[in-house]
């Protein structure tokens, strides 16, 4: 079933146009990664879907069953919130405001939904301490349980990882992957292509080229053997690599890299030669 | 024994005549250990609403001034930082001759006067009449 | 002294006062915490600025308005007797007062000024400063121009620094004054938790099906009021005080939304409460007298927060 179709979308500021005529739809259970270069739009578009931003044309439709307050969503921090006077639990809780409508309280359930939500994301015991001294994942995990909060269905994450560490960033990764095998859909921004396609069953590329489909037909495009790192990640062979390499060195010249090429032929540094 | 008994009458007598002079000047309203700011704010509350305070007896602390031109004397209440000012007219008791049976201008003076309403001066409803001035 | 207090405290006036002082300083903290916290902060300084510039405004309306009632008085029946009745009562009550035209006037500016949120459209500080100062100088332009008050310079200083405004009220200004801001503080509990939501992340409250603009344009609304409420206790040049110490204070020791928000009211009201009688026994200017005991507050309560951040980590 398809949850969110975008046809002819195009989007930007001001008139000015970002991204032109963008079609993609995403299914229940899906998890799409949106990947491009700096200031291609991941983040506009991602605001316009939410309904953020109004789109230039085109238009958003979303499947049945999912309204505007079944979507969770993990926006890029701002300086006023990491300098917040908050505790972790009541900001989770904030995440159930979607379903309260006009209530002016949350109810039992919500509380206990955010009970649970900050246990699955393992922050249980920082209920009470304030949101500013916690770490950068740890601050990113109570705010994916704050949009868990909102959503158990659909979660639209805008570059989760970004000023994390890599052990803090793989665990991130992880604790996304579990979600999507709990059967939530995931919408993601990252600027981390080769965690990009080893995660996501859909890969969205928008700038220059655009490109949506399935993460294995990503990999084989010409735009993957630009960003990717080397033949294993990419799946491709040590022959086409080398082939490849060939072929851009005589473009550019440098012999450290024919060598490097001819010697081994393992994970190299593909993405880089840019 | 005669003059022992005309001692005690006399000092009966004033006592009485005292007594009953008080009860006279009965004062309704002493604002006189109030400091500037608040007795210019019971002044000013006063004459928001003058017809409650008709009649009644005030004994009050202010500055004295004089309009020649007018040939009134006024009481002037100020705040505390004196940016805000309510000037009242006062009558005296008995006719008083400017300069020599006024207090010196912009003195310290405390008058115990009652209220009146003017209602035909919509700038000033309310002034002081029957005024003794002590200063 | 406690004589003196005693003796003050029994006078009708002072007991308005206080009660009407404290609970301006209560809405003002409570609203204070959402303004500093979605830094902005001066707009509470623009908007006191703008206030200024209405009343002035309402000033130099009033003896055109009380033309006109007499006009009405005199001429003919416009309609019908009730319409006509009720157009001369609302035209001589605004005559009277002008607190509802400077309401009206600052909680437009208000909405214009927040109703965007994060996107207003009148972004920056220097937007914000053209339109206080503008208003300020206009304002005092017009009341030297057309004022028919004896005092100008002393109504113009007791507006700015409210010396003894709280202590002159009238009746109808106290219950005015008690309702609105017993309305606010209901409004401020029934919408707590989306007030946080929306001070936190706008974002988020937005794509999760939050009405932020709605909330927002409320907030705009109940700062406004706040502000007219609050030229009465300390003039218009320090409402800012009135609304940023508390919650600053507040913000050093406390750590939680709901510890800032209560600790922010009860500072708020201590504070006033202190200021108010110390200005009462000592004869001082209201306004500032708030202010520096805010100021003393805000003092006790960053060492307290030094002193906590020290040794709890």
């Amino acid at each position: 079933m398809a949850q969110l179709t975008c046809s002819g979308l195009t989007l930007g500021y001001e008139g000015q146009a970002v991204l032109r005529e963008l079609s993609f739809t995403v299914h229940a259970g899906d998890y799409l990664c949106i990947v491009g270069e700096n200031g291609s739009g991941k983040s506009t578009l991602m605001k316009t879907v939410l309904g953020l931003m109004k789109p230039l044309s085109g238009q958003i439709e979303w499947g049945e069953g999912l309204h505007a307050n079944e979507i969770g969503y993990l926006p890029q921090q701002t300086v006023v919130q990491k300098d917040f006077p908050a505790t972790v639990r009541e900001i989770v809780l904030s995440g159930c405001q979607g379903r309260a409508g006009k209530r002016p309280f949350y109810s039992r359930e919500e509380k206990r939904l955010a009970r649970e939500n900050m246990e699955r994301m393992g922050v249980t015991q920082f209920a009470r301490r304030c949101y500013r001294n916690l770490s950068g994942g740890q601050q990113q995990r109570v705010l994916l349980a704050r949009a868990l909060c909102a959503t158990q269905k659909l979660l639209l994450l805008d570059e989760p990882v970004s000023g994390l560490d890599p052990m803090v960033t793989a665990e991130m990764y992880d604790l996304i992957a579990r979600l999507h095998q709990e059967g939530v859909t995931v919408i993601m921004i990252s600027h981390d292509i080769a965690a990009a396609v080893r995660y996501a069953t859909h890969i969205l590329h928008v700038g220059q080229h655009v490109f949506f489909g399935t993460a294995e037909a990503y990999r084989q495009t010409e735009m993957a053997r630009r960003f990717l790192p080397g033949p294993d990640a990419a799946g491709k062979t040590q022959e086409e690599e080398k082939k490849h390499r060939k072929k851009k060195d005589k473009k550019k010249g440098k012999k450290k890299e024919k060598k490097r090429a001819e010697g081994k032929g393992t994970a190299g540094k593909g993405g880089e030669d840019e | 024994m005669k003059r022992f008994i005309v001692l005690v009458c006399t000092v009966v007598l004033c006592s009485v005549s005292l007594g009953i002079a008080k009860a006279e000047t009965a004062v309704d309203m002493d604002l006189t250990a109030f400091n500037r700011g608040i007795t210019y704010a019971q002044m000013i509350q006063v004459c928001n609403a003058p017809e409650s305070y008709d009649g009644k007896t005030f004994r009050v602390k202010g500055i004295f001034n004089y309009s020649e031109s007018k040939g009134t004397a006024r009481i002037i209440f100020s705040d505390s930082t004196g940016c805000c000012e309510l000037a009242m007219m006062f009558i005296p008791a008995q006719p008083l001759e400017y300069p020599d049976d006024y207090p010196p201008l912009y003195s310290d003076i405390v008058i115990t006067a009652k209220l009146a309403v003017d209602s035909s001066n919509p700038e000033m409803p309310c002034r002081f009449a029957d005024a003794e001035i002590e200063w | 002294m406690f004589r003196t207090i005693e003796m003050y405290l029994k006078v009708p006036f002072v007991q308005y006062a206080l009660i009407v002082g404290v609970l301006i300083a209560l809405c003002s903290s409570l609203l204070g915490v959402t303004l500093v916290l979605k830094r902005f902060s001066f707009i509470g300084d623009g908007l006191s600025h703008v206030a200024f510039g209405a009343m002035a405004v309402a000033g130099v309306l009033q003896p055109l308005l009380k033309d006109v009632v007499k006009e009405l008085a005199k001429g003919p029946t416009i309609l019908n007797e009730g319409i006509h009745g009720a157009i001369t009562g609302v035209v001589t009550f605004l005559s009277a007062n002008s607190m509802p035209f400077v309401l009206l006037a600052t909680t437009l500016s208000a909405i214009l000024l927040l109703r965007g949120g994060k996107r207003t459209r009148i972004k920056g500080d220097a937007a914000i400063a053209m339109i206080s100062v503008g208003a300020l100088a206009l304002g005092y332009m017009l009341l030297s121009l057309f004022s028919a008050s004896t005092n100008l310079s002393g109504d113009v200083c007791s507006t700015l620094f409210g010396s003894t405004s709280i202590l002159t009220l009238t009746q109808a200004e106290v219950w005015l004054c008690v309702s609105l801001s017993a309305v606010v503080a209901v409004i401020f509990f029934l919408f707590y938790n989306k007030i946080f939501a929306v001070t936190f992340d706008e974002d988020f409250a937005r794509a999760s099906g939050t009405g932020v603009d709605a909330y927002n344009l409320l907030i705009a609304v109940v700062i406004a009021v706040i502000i007219v409420l609050a030229m009465n206790l300390v003039g218009s040049l320090l409402i800012s005080a009135l609304i940023i110490f508390p919650a600053m204070s507040a913000m050093r020791v406390f750590r939680s939304f709901r510890g800032v928000t209560v600790c922010s009211a009860v500072f708020s009201v201590t504070c006033a409460l202190l200021g108010i009688l110390v200005s009462i026994v000592f004869s001082t200017p209201v306004g500032s007298t708030i202010v520096a005991v805010d100021i003393v507050g805000f003092l006790i309560f960053s060492v307290i927060g030094r002193i906590r951040g020290g040794i709890a980590k």
